[in-house]
């Protein structure tokens, strides 16, 4: 139909191991789907399946009415796919302006010349609360710094669809919740769609209309964040066969990586 | 006249202390020669290694500077040149044509690198070791012989070989600057960073590491061709020649890895420390010895080299504010 994104029956394995399994979802357009899942669950794998780092054994995956699965990643950014990373990839040796003016002159907005991505870039910065760090080496600030970094210069592609993993792993409190509002702020705006993987959940319960618990590389429950919080299947995912739920609501994983 | 005024832009507006010494030097460069007797011009040949040098780290430093591809065998491209440079002024082509004939066999060259680009950057470094191994015999088979000594009547007079030097090294200098001002030049150094978050970003890494390396090899040969007018014959001992391998990296190294006025102080300060290491210990390999003792000292004490370490003096970089 009209989904923006839809994968259907996708299954990708490294050597025996079945990373993903029989994975089917879909996501419209403007829509914030959460992905979570145990460690290993191949959360990032869905990821890397869709942004055409790996290609699927099976099944098919579908953008904007487009069968990507199969392309090259550079192939499936300039459709309007952009992604951050679980572990932060700075363009350590460039500027945070220039960081975010490469995603500007390679993404689609029709930027071709350096010179007029400049102004844009910093705009960018400022809306990511980075101006002030505009020159800075990349690889020189910190992880908090360097994760707005890599989402500054994900949405200077202008994409349609932005897969973000895990943007809040490493951060403290103050600064998750600054990043869960940045989100919230930005997304609407630009209109695009977020896949968001994340194992805090107060994140995932703040910006998600929809849930897709995975585990062992399958899809476990999809559901709305307090339909699936409540379903025993997934409790038991992250407890253990005898977890009896209810009172970790909060985070299921108390140390992402 | 987009193009006349970026040029003009770079010449005005320029805020880089080593791009404005750069522009100096080279208007020195280019009036020097008018300073000189008929008979004193002579000494204008001395420079012409300067100019090669120059070249040759340039070329070294878009792929290995930027792009992040060790290329250990530049040898091979600039032997190359040389050979080409050599048959082309044989058939009777002027200087100009061996030297763009010499360009266009090394960036030939750089295609049959091109199915290593998918290997991580170490193959790739183990390949460009053994291109020379490769093209040497392939060389003088073509050739059938292994010695290419051009006439005299074809070599430059030195006050042409300066300056046909001076183009050549000015030419590599600002294209240089122009391709890594242009957004292949983001491509190339982002590439260099981070393979897989560039192609997230929409970046080509096959095409712009293709672009990069035929560059490279075009100024390499040419390099090649313009180093037989200096030394008049060209042995394929050239191709394995380990100092035209290793030095464009001593010289990038020195003046500063990945950026583009780096190869041109790497280039000048090496040639002279060489120049003055060799004249005090002629025929040992003293001089070696202390050379090589130089460059695991810049690497340990200025990892960024001479032109980042003289940044880092100024402390700048005030932040361009949002209008």
């Amino acid at each position: 139909m009209d989904a923006l994104l839809e994968l259907d029956g996708v299954t990708k394995s490294f050597g025996g191991l079945v990373a993903v399994r029989n994975l089917s979802f879909s996501i419209g357009e403007g829509e914030i789907l959460g992905l979570i899942g145990p460690n290993g669950a191949g959360k990032t794998t869905v990821f890397n399946l869709i942004s055409g780092v790996y290609r699927p054994e099976a099944g098919s995956i579908r953008f904007d009415g487009k069968v990507i699965s199969g392309l090259k990643p550079h192939e499936v950014s300039s459709l309007g796919v952009a992604r951050t990373f679980q572990t932060v990839r700075p363009f350590a040796r460039m500027s945070a302006r220039e960081n975010v003016m490469t995603g500007l002159l390679f993404g689609r907005g029709g930027i071709n010349a350096p010179r007029r991505a400049t102004q844009k870039a910093l705009e960018m910065l400022e809306s990511v609360s980075l101006l002030d760090k505009a020159e800075v080496r990349a690889g020189r600030l910190t992880l908090a710094e360097q994760r707005r970094l890599e989402l500054a210069r994900a949405l200077a592609t202008s994409p349609k669809l932005l897969m973000l993993d895990e943007v809040v792993a490493g951060l403290n409190h103050s600064e998750m919740n600054a990043m869960v509002d940045l989100l919230r702020r930005i997304q609407p705006e630009r209109r695009m769609a977020l896949i968001v993987i994340e194992h805090v959940m107060k994140a995932i319960v703040r910006l998600c209309n929809r849930i897709v618990v995975m585990n062992g590389g399958e899809k476990l429950v999809e559901g709305s964040p307090s339909e699936v919080m409540r379903d025993e299947r997934v409790v038991a995912a992250y407890m253990g066969r005898r977890g009896n739920g209810g009172e970790s609501t909060t985070t299921f994983s108390s140390a992402p990586q | 006249m987009a193009d006349r005024s970026r040029v003009w832009r770079f010449a005005v507006g320029m805020r880089n202390p080593s791009q404005i010494t750069l522009l100096i030097s080279l208007f020195f460069a280019t009036v020097y020669p008018l300073t000189l007797s008929t008979e004193g011009s002579r000494v204008l040949s001395v420079y012409a290694v300067y100019f090669m040098w120059i070249s040759l780290a340039e070329s070294w430093n878009l792929v290995g500077g930027y792009a992040g591809l060790l290329n250990l065998g530049i040898s091979a491209f600039f032997a190359l040149g040389g050979v080409v440079g050599a048959l082309a002024l044989f058939d009777g082509f002027p200087f100009i044509i061996s030297l763009l004939l010499a360009g266009f066999a090394g960036a030939i060259l750089g295609v049959a690198l091109i199915p290593t680009f998918r290997l991580k950057s170490f193959y790739f470094a183990i390949a460009t070791l053994v291109v020379p191994l490769v093209v040497k015999p392939m060389v003088e088979f073509l050739g059938n012989r292994a010695d290419f000594t051009v006439p005299q009547t074809v070599i430059l007079t030195p006050i042409g070989l300066y300056y046909s030097g001076l183009v050549l090294a000015g030419i590599t200098i600002f294209g240089a600057y122009f391709l890594m001002q242009s957004r292949v030049g983001f491509a190339l150094r982002a590439l260099g960073d981070d393979e897989l978050a560039s192609s997230s970003l929409g970046i080509n890494v096959l095409l712009y590491k293709s672009i990069a390396v035929l560059t490279s090899g075009f100024i390499a040969s040419a390099a090649g061709a313009y180093y037989l007018q200096i030394i008049g014959t060209i042995n394929t001992t050239l191709f394995q020649n380990l100092n035209f391998s290793l030095f464009p990296i001593f010289m990038v190294i020195i003046g500063g890895i990945g950026t583009f006025e780096g190869p041109v102080l790497g280039a000048v300060v090496f040639s002279l420390i060489n120049y003055y290491v060799t004249s005090q210990f002629p025929g040992s390999t003293v001089d070696t010895f202390i050379l090589s003792l130089m460059i695991i000292g810049v690497a340990v004490l200025l990892p960024r080299g001479l032109v980042s370490s003289l940044h880092e003096l100024r402390k700048r970089r005030t932040p361009i504010p949002v209008k």
